[in-house]
Order: structure tokens, then C-alpha cells, then sequence
């Protein structure tokens, strides 16, 4: 049996060392970090890879934690960075396309979206091209805007809506098409 | 954010996939060696403050004796007159002259308890 233990005590015994609480906490959140890891990995070793190293730096930093916001948000931001530094960002041209030419996404996508499992839908986005897949991830799932992508990534906010717009249309297609295979 | 990508978000955002137990074996052999790193560093760092306070103890202590050495030979007037060799026939002459007085006085004390007899 698990004995109670507040996040600061669990906190306070991994800085510690106590290698029994970094297990406890790798367990807490592992899983919802290599959900993380297999959206921006090309394959499942490369995710397993960034699971890894993240982990390893959220274990050297936890004495720099302030206590301020989530926890789960500080890890998610330390896995986030490692996946970006692993990930080659060489994919993302600096091309900006008329963005006029893509039609927004039908209500019927977002349907089909949600009937989707969890695994299909991951499947589908680490399909996508390198430089669409991460835009689309930092925006779409993450949360950033436009403006931190292109500080992020060091490209400008026009790049980064072009590829994000580019992505969407992709996912469109490949819904469209696992739609078909599952019928 | 379109309605597309809030569903996206909704279904991937706490989504616990599997993870191999071999994820966390290799994350314990990298904090376990990094670990073993800082103890060897700790080590090597008190090892490297070991020999540097031997050497500064050393250079002080016989540096220090040198240099009294250096005073109390400089004090020693044949020294600051003489040349080295000259200083040892000065010795030589000093230990002889004592010599000849140490004589000089059992001689005169044999000659003195002689008289006294007679």
C-alpha cells in the first residue's frame, strides 16, 4: 500500500534522492507524457528516447521548482523543450503560402474526430510531416500563439499560421481517409 | 483555436499512454552515474585540497626554517668577515686554542697540587 504523501513532501524526498519517490513520481505522470512524446517523435523508440532525457533533466531541476502554477505544467514544459531539441526543426521551410487557398474544416471532421480513440488520433498527427506535426502540436494542443511558436522555433509568425493551416488540411485528409479504411 | 483542435486537445491532453518498464531502468542508471559522478568528484576535489595543504605546509615549514637558518648564519661575525673555507681554519684554530688552554690548566693545576705536597 501507497502511503499519503503531499506533491511538496514527494517534491522535497526526490531532490533528496530517495530513488523509491522518483519512482512514485515518474508513475504519476509518465503516461501523460509519452502521449506528449509520440505526438512530436517520429516513431515510438524516439519517444521513448525523449521520455527519457526530459525526465532525467525534470529530476536534475526539481530544486529550481518554485512552487508557482502546476507541477504537471512545469514537467510538460521541461518534456516539451527536450522533444523541440530533439526533434529536427530543419523540416520547417520558411515558405509562407497564401494562406486565401485553404478552406477552413468542416464541423463533419471534428465529428468523425471525436469518434476516433485516443491511439488513432495520435496516430495521425505523428504521421505528419516534421514541421507541420510540431506547429501544429505547439498551437493546437499545447497552446502557444503564433508569436511564441516563432520565438520558439525561430521562424516568423507567418510561417508558423502557414504551417499550421497546412496541417489542419492534412489531418482533414487522413481523417477522411481512416474514415473510409474503418467503413 | 478551432472546434478541430479543442477536440484534439480534449482527447490527447490526459491521455495515459504505456511505457515500458525499460524507460525507467535506464532514467535510475543515468541518475545512479550521475550520482557516482558527484561522490568521485567530491573524492578527487578533497583529494586535489589534501595535496595543495601538504605542499603550502611544506613550503612554509622548511621555507620557513631556511630562512632562519639564513638569520642565524648571518649573525655569526667569522661567517660575515670570512670566506667559507676560512671560517673552518678560524673552527679549527678555536677548537685547538681551547685545547691548548684545557692543557695549560691541568698542567697548572698537576703543578700546583705538587707544590702543595712538598
Amino acid at each position: 500500500m501507497t502511503e499519503h504523501i503531499s506533491e511538496r513532501q514527494l517534491i522535497s524526498k526526490c531532490i533528496a534522492g530517495d530513488r523509491m519517490h522518483q519512482k512514485r513520481l515518474f508513475d504519476m505522470y509518465a503516461g501523460k507524457m509519452m502521449t506528449l512524446c509520440l505526438r512530436y517523435g517520429r516513431d515510438h523508440l524516439e519517444a521513448e528516447d525523449m521520455l527519457q532525457e526530459g525526465f532525467v533533466k525534470v529530476f536534475r531541476s526539481l530544486n529550481t521548482y518554485t512552487f508557482k502554477g502546476s507541477f504537471e505544467g512545469w514537467i510538460r514544459k521541461i518534456i516539451i523543450n527536450t522533444a523541440l531539441n530533439k526533434v529536427s526543426k530543419k523540416y520547417i521551410s520558411n515558405e509562407i503560402n497564401n494562406l486565401d487557398n485553404i478552406e477552413p474544416i468542416s464541423a463533419d471532421y471534428t465529428e468523425i474526430l471525436s469518434m476516433l480513440s485516443e491511439k488513432e488520433i495520435l496516430k495521425i498527427i505523428s504521421d505528419l510531416p516534421e514541421g507541420y506535426k510540431i506547429v501544429f502540436n505547439l498551437y493546437a494542443v499545447e497552446g502557444y500563439s503564433h508569436k511564441e511558436i516563432a520565438d520558439l522555433l525561430g521562424i516568423n509568425e507567418g510561417t508558423s499560421r502557414s504551417q499550421l493551416a497546412k496541417a489542419r488540411k492534412l489531418l482533414q485528409n487522413k481523417i477522411e481517409a481512416f474514415k473510409k479504411v474503418s467503413l | 483555436m478551432t472546434q478541430f483542435d479543442s477536440t484534439i486537445r480534449e482527447k490527447l491532453e490526459n491521455f495515459d499512454s504505456p511505457v515500458a518498464d525499460s524507460v525507467w531502468q535506464r532514467i535510475e542508471m543515468e541518475l545512479v552515474e550521475e550520482n557516482n559522478n558527484k561522490v568521485l568528484g567530491f573524492y578527487w576535489m578533497a583529494g586535489l585540497l589534501v595535496i595543495i595543504g601538504i605542499t603550502i605546509g611544506a613550503f612554509l615549514y622548511f621555507g620557513g626554517n631556511s630562512e632562519a637558518q639564513e638569520i642565524q648564519t648571518a649573525s655569526t661575525p667569522a661567517e660575515q668577515v670570512d670566506e667559507a673555507d676560512n671560517n673552518i681554519i678560524v673552527t679549527d684554530s678555536y677548537i685547538m686554542t681551547t685545547k691548548s688552554i684545557e692543557t695549560k690548566d691541568s698542567s697548572f693545576i698537576k703543578n700546583m697540587k705538587a707544590l702543595s705536597k712538598k
